[in-house]
């Protein structure tokens, strides 16, 4: 299972992304546990909505970090999660 | 897991037991014995507190639990104030009592999850470990919890009388569109010690579980999650408890009592405090209960001087307590624990090939129904 650019990746309908002020961190919730996200894995799966493609997310998330290409690190974030079942396609 | 203060770890999640009161009488229950002393049980309005200070301290997750939780009629109010605190609901309920008026009520409040006790795949095996006719009720909540969208986990709890039937038991968790199968063997607190003769498996059994348990992974992927806990009366080194006493996780039980490990009310030794007193926070940061096995200087020989202390924290507390009498012993179940020879003892009795099947067990007696609950009906029995 692995992800191109024209893939268009959701969060699972059991989490719950969000931002958490304890720990200054986004965290992503499930129900049998939680990731904390560090870096731009937050700011990824926001953009996640079920309608943009790995494209297009990884263009917006280049916008925030000066124009590099982002579209690798993108990929490997959502087939972790994937194999988590915490995104689908 | 990220700390702030470096003497203070950040909570996760919050077991939010909400009463004892239960229509089963599972002979493993790991509610207290005492469950008379549990009567006075909290307000709404303490809950709603313990909620806002719980999302406050850090916590994102909370499991509504019991005893069964759906006895409180005060739940989707609970639920509600959860979701609004930004946590994470699951409920964890025995769901004989999970019909379409309450199920709607929770998902209108935002419960985000459900999690639902099985205590074998057919009814008869079931409804003789539950005590009662429970089975075909949790097939039709366990239906409703899909048709409203939940993510549902069955949960089992294993022990000699249903651990033959693991195949069976995975078919029926995949069959009823469950997302994962908890399948974790009786830990022996509460009901369950009690009972200990009669549930603890034999190491064959324990060995066939665990290839049925491989089997069904490779064949089903991840269609269904399987957790397998096994018993640690089995292991060589002890669970790493709770993560560390006082580490991640709170239990609040139906009194109000706060306590590091739901199993840590038999500690005798130690006090716990209330949040009927005291902030939660106070509680997590600051109360002797919490603090008693915190860190490391609390631990004896063997556990002090062992590399492996910052993996397992020397084991189950309370496990120590009920099993050798002292609470900072080393985990019995340690081979390395002076008192292991009990373990192997009742690990011998476990698999005596003379022994006759099946040991009588005692029911958990059925809950008192004159009480001075503040909500709630008191079932359907
Ligand atoms: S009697 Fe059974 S269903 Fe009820 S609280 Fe105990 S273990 Fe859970
Ligand atoms: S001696 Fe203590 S720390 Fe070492 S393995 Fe046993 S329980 Fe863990």
């Amino acid at each position: 299972m692995s992800f191109g650019p024209e893939d268009v990746p959701s969060l699972a309908a059991r989490t719950r992304l969000r931002h958490d002020a304890a720990r200054d961190t986004d965290v992503l919730l499930y129900p049998e546990g939680v990731l904390v996200l560090n870096g731009s894995a937050g700011a990824i799966l926001a953009e996640c909505d079920g309608k943009r493609n790995v494209a297009e997310i990884s263009a917006i998330l280049s916008q925030h970090f000066g124009g590099i290409d982002v579209m690798a690190d993108v990929i490997i974030l959502l087939e972790r999660l994937e194999t988590k079942g915490l995104v689908v396609k | 897991m990220q700390r702030k203060e470096a003497s203070h770890p950040i909570p996760v999640a919050l077991l939010a037991e909400l009463t004892y009161r239960c229509p089963l009488q599972c002979p493993y229950c790991s509610n207290p014995l005492e469950l008379a002393a549990y009567r006075q049980e909290l307000e709404t309005e303490h809950w709603l507190r313990v909620i806002d200070e719980a999302a406050a301290l850090g916590i994102l997750h909370i499991h509504f639990s019991g005893g069964e939780p759906t006895l409180r009629a005060d739940l989707p109010v609970l639920v509600d104030a959860a979701r609004k605190a930004g946590l994470y609901s699951n409920l964890i309920t025995s769901a004989t009592l999970f019909n379409r008026k309450k199920a709607l009520a929770l998902r209108e409040a935002g419960l985000d999850s459900v999690q639902i006790s099985f205590q074998a795949d057919e009814p008869v095996l079931a409804n003789h470990i539950a005590g009662t006719q429970a089975h075909a009720k949790k097939l039709e909540a366990a239906a409703l919890t899909k048709e409203l969208g939940w993510p549902l986990t069955v949960n089992v709890v294993v022990h000699r009388l249903n651990i033959d039937r693991f195949p069976e038991i995975i078919e029926f968790a995949h069959s009823l569109g469950a997302e994962r199968l908890e399948l974790a063997h009786t830990q022996y607190y509460g009901w369950a010690l009690r009972n200990r003769a009669a549930l603890l498996p034999s190491e064959e059994q324990l060995r066939r579980a665990d290839a049925a348990v491989e089997d069904a992974r490779a064949r089903l992927g991840n269609t269904l999650q399987i957790l397998h806990v096994i018993p640690d009366y089995y292991e060589k080194y002890p669970k790493p408890c709770m993560n560390g006493w006082g580490s991640t996780h709170l239990t609040v039980a139906p009194t109000g009592v706060v306590l590091p490990c739901p199993a840590a009310a038999a500690i005798k030794t130690l006090k716990f405090d209330n949040v009927r007193d005291h902030s939660l926070g106070w509680i997590w940061r600051d109360s002797p209960g919490f603090n008693a096995y915190r860190g490391e200087s609390w631990m004896q020989s063997p556990c002090a001087t062992c590399p492996r202390r910052t993996i397992d924290f020397g084991g189950c507390r309370c496990q120590a307590f009920l099993v050798t009498g002292d609470a900072a012993a080393t985990d019995p179940v340690c081979h390395l624990s002076p008192q292991h020879n009990l373990i192997e003892t009742w690990r011998g009795q476990a698999n005596a090939p003379a022994r006759v099947e099946p040991d009588p067990f005692e029911p958990r007696v059925a809950t008192v129904r004159r009480q001075p609950a503040p909500v709630g009906d008191s079932g359907s029995r």
